[in-house]
């Protein structure tokens, strides 16, 4: 499979009046077509942002890619590298939302209550392709069938209010879909739900994902969801890539002391544990962040060299990169 | 045996409780229908014991909770709480009797962000359930608060510093050092980790379990995550829509449930393991409105094993043997899956 998205050595620095937060440090990834990577980690990691530098949503000042290249293969072509791009320029609008498409955590607050659901799915369609109102309606209508909303005739003139959560967020994903996307951005998208609705939409997803033959990029901090719907996973601690490989290699065989330590902390459905084993201490201060590895302080592993110098991000197993000294 | 915690004495027995919400309309402010938040819940706690309760959003276990706590003031039913072998039933109790009642139950609530007053520091935080009862006074008050933060973890040399101060994980400590001040019986958890990263969760859940085994306490432990309460729970009741419908010891829940709305719950939770497969039970459509459930039985339009007497008939909780309670018309002839059944590997 070839490379869809190919991010390199990108850096999202946030320039606030208490210092300079560095919510991604240098990370490195690539997403292939119809592939799934899954972004895991904690809250204040860079996942997030990680998914608005691509989707160029970084609200600038304070924020800003100060390094790094997003190349992205438009219509399998010559890469474009969207970091050079305007965020507010032609092409990016003519990509953001038509070709690369995000769908966010809360579907409560990430719909407009003052329009139609019809109408919210309508002006993607209307503003990217080239078709009339009523076509654009027909599609919407068309849309909200796929996602599994019964009555979308109905449905289509209704307000976000009149909808329960799971119902909001498939609306998210039909406007998300409704271009036909070559990525879909999912950040958290199933938080908010409760299991039985979350189940609902992961199962949406993967399905949808085949039909319409596109990439997906999982952000969550759920690992059971990342197992579920992940081919490749990069795991993320304090704005760097600590680990990343297949999916199953991830689970089976997590080479960096972060991602053991986060396999060992989750209490399992399928047995009892006797003792959950934490990952000892807290993430460091974003403002002040340790010189070498920044999970050295929390690392049950760590040496000399871990406090002085950040590890490289290096393949130790076929295909699977880890940012640790521990396998030099 | 697993299940080791618990002395087999009750300390804790609601029956029948209900809370329902008035709704309101019109400009004389008229009831026009009720939230069945809470309709007709019966369980019991053992000393010593963890008690998990489980359910989605809008299943009524918070209200639970806060009702037997007579945070909110119940509907009907009774919450009877055994006091020095009396037993007591504090929904009949007024304010002035319940004062002292106060001390044998606490609460941990979710948000350790809007739970803990941002404007006191945080000794005075923990200090303040001493000081409404009045218990210890100066010195002997500092000394307990001292203790107190020791217990769950955190530097006594904290006491002067604000929340804001601290992360999620610590300011939970500090909500469960103000639980633990007055020397508390009973503890209701409501959602104590659901707010924490997973790094952080395990910390305070082990930290939990180590002050239930050093003083003594019962929990009942409010959560909707499936993982984290098998952990730490002895018995397990599922709620759904103001009912309980299942309730019995943990392992009995996993491995054989016997409500159909348990075993969708059981494969709809995302196991950490991509070489996991199983047949996954979809449930149709979202939770029903508590204004107006269903009838009969409140799961038979979502349920995959509905019949024509689930519309009908409202089923009973009812013992189906060894202590495992089910409120459903097929629970003795239904074949559901645990998790056992779907650890295997195709």
């Amino acid at each position: 499979m070839s490379a869809l998205i190919e991010v390199t050595d990108l850096k999202t620095y946030f320039y606030t009046e208490d210092g300079v937060v560095k919510a991604v440090d240098g990370v490195d990834f690539t997403i292939e077509h119809e592939k799934t990577l899954g972004v895991v980690g904690e809250s204040g990691c860079g996942k997030s942002q990680t998914a608005l530098s691509i989707m160029g949503l970084i609200p600038t000042p304070p924020g800003k890619i100060a390094a790094g290249t997003i190349k992205y293969y438009r219509n399998g072509g010559q890469p474009v590298d969207l970091v050079k791009l305007n965020p507010k320029g032609k092409e990016y609008r003519s990509i953001r939302g038509n070709e690369i498409a995000m769908i966010f955590q809360e579907p409560m607050t990430s719909l407009n209550p003052v329009y139609t659901i019809g109408d919210q799915i309508m002006e993607a369609i209307v503003l990217h392709q080239k078709v009339n109102k009523k076509e654009a309606r027909d599609r919407a209508i068309k849309m909200l069938k796929a996602v599994g909303i019964s009555l979308p005739e109905q449905r289509v003139d209704e307000y976000p209010h009149q909808m329960s959560g799971g119902m909001r967020q498939r609306v998210m994903i039909a406007m998300a879909l409704s271009c036909n996307p070559q990525l879909l951005v999912a950040d958290e998208p199933t938080t908010a739900l409760d299991v039985t609705i979350q189940a609902q939409i992961l199962e949406l997803i993967k399905s949808l994902q085949d039909e319409f033959h596109m990439a997906m990029m999982m952000i969550t901090h759920n690992l059971g969801v990342i197992a579920e719907t992940a081919d490749d996973v990069i795991v993320m601690y304090m704005g760097k890539v600590v680990e990343q490989a297949k999916a199953t290699d991830i689970f089976h065989d997590p080479l960096h002391p972060y991602t053991q330590g986060l396999m060992e902390s989750i209490p399992a459905l399928t047995k009892k544990k006797d003792r959950l084993k934490p990952i000892k201490g807290v993430v460091p201060d974003p403002y002040n962040l340790p010189k070498g590895c920044p999970f050295e302080p929390r690392c049950p592993h760590a040496m000399d060299i871990c406090r002085e110098q950040m590890p490289p991000l290096k393949d130790y197993k076929p295909n699977h990169k880890a940012a640790c000294w521990l396998y030099e | 045996m697993e299940n080791t915690n618990g002395s087999g004495r009750i300390l804790l027995e609601v029956k029948d409780l209900k809370k329902y919400f008035p709704v309101k309309r019109g400009i004389f402010r008229r009831t026009v229908a009720h939230v069945k938040a809470v309709d007709g819940v019966s369980f019991f706690i053992r000393e010593g014991e963890t008690l998990g309760l489980v359910g989605e959003s809008g299943c009524g276990k918070t209200t639970t909770g806060r009702v037997i706590l007579k945070l909110i003031e119940p509907t009907s039913g009774q919450v009877i709480l055994s006091r020095d072998s009396q037993m007591v039933d504090l929904a009949r109790l007024r304010p002035r009797q319940l004062k002292p009642l106060r001390r044998e139950m606490q609460i941990i609530f979710q948000d350790p962000y809007s739970s803990l007053n941002p404007r006191m520091t945080i000794g005075d935080i923990i200090a303040e359930p001493l000081v409404v009862h009045s218990v210890a006074r100066g010195k002997e008050r500092e000394a307990r608060v001292k203790e107190l933060l020791e217990a769950v973890g955190l530097n006594p040399n904290y006491m002067k510093r604000y929340p804001h101060e601290f992360s999620g994980g610590q300011r939970q400590r500090i909500g469960i050092a103000r639980a633990l001040a007055l020397d508390p019986k009973l503890i209701i958890c409501d959602e104590p980790v659901s707010a924490l990263d997973v790094s952080i969760q395990a910390q305070v859940i082990n930290l939990l379990q180590d002050l239930q085994k050093e003083f003594g306490l019962t929990y009942l432990f409010i959560a909707h995550d499936l993982s984290v309460v098998r952990h730490i729970s002895d018995r397990i009741a599922v709620m759904y829509l103001g009912r309980i419908v299942e309730m019995a010891e943990t392992e009995k829940i996993f491995t054989v449930p016997k409500h159909p709305y348990t075993e969708a719950l059981l494969s709809a939770v995302p196991v950490p393991d991509p070489e996991f497969h199983r047949e996954r039970i979809i449930l149709k459509g979202d939770v029903p409105s508590p204004v107006n459930p269903p009838s009969g039985c409140h799961f038979h339009p979502r349920c995959p094993y509905a019949q024509a007497i689930c519309s009908q008939k409202v089923p009973v909780l009812e013992d189906i043997g060894g202590g495992h309670y089910a409120s459903c018309h097929f629970a003795r002839e239904l074949k559901l899956a645990g998790v056992a059944d779907f650890t295997e590997k195709h």
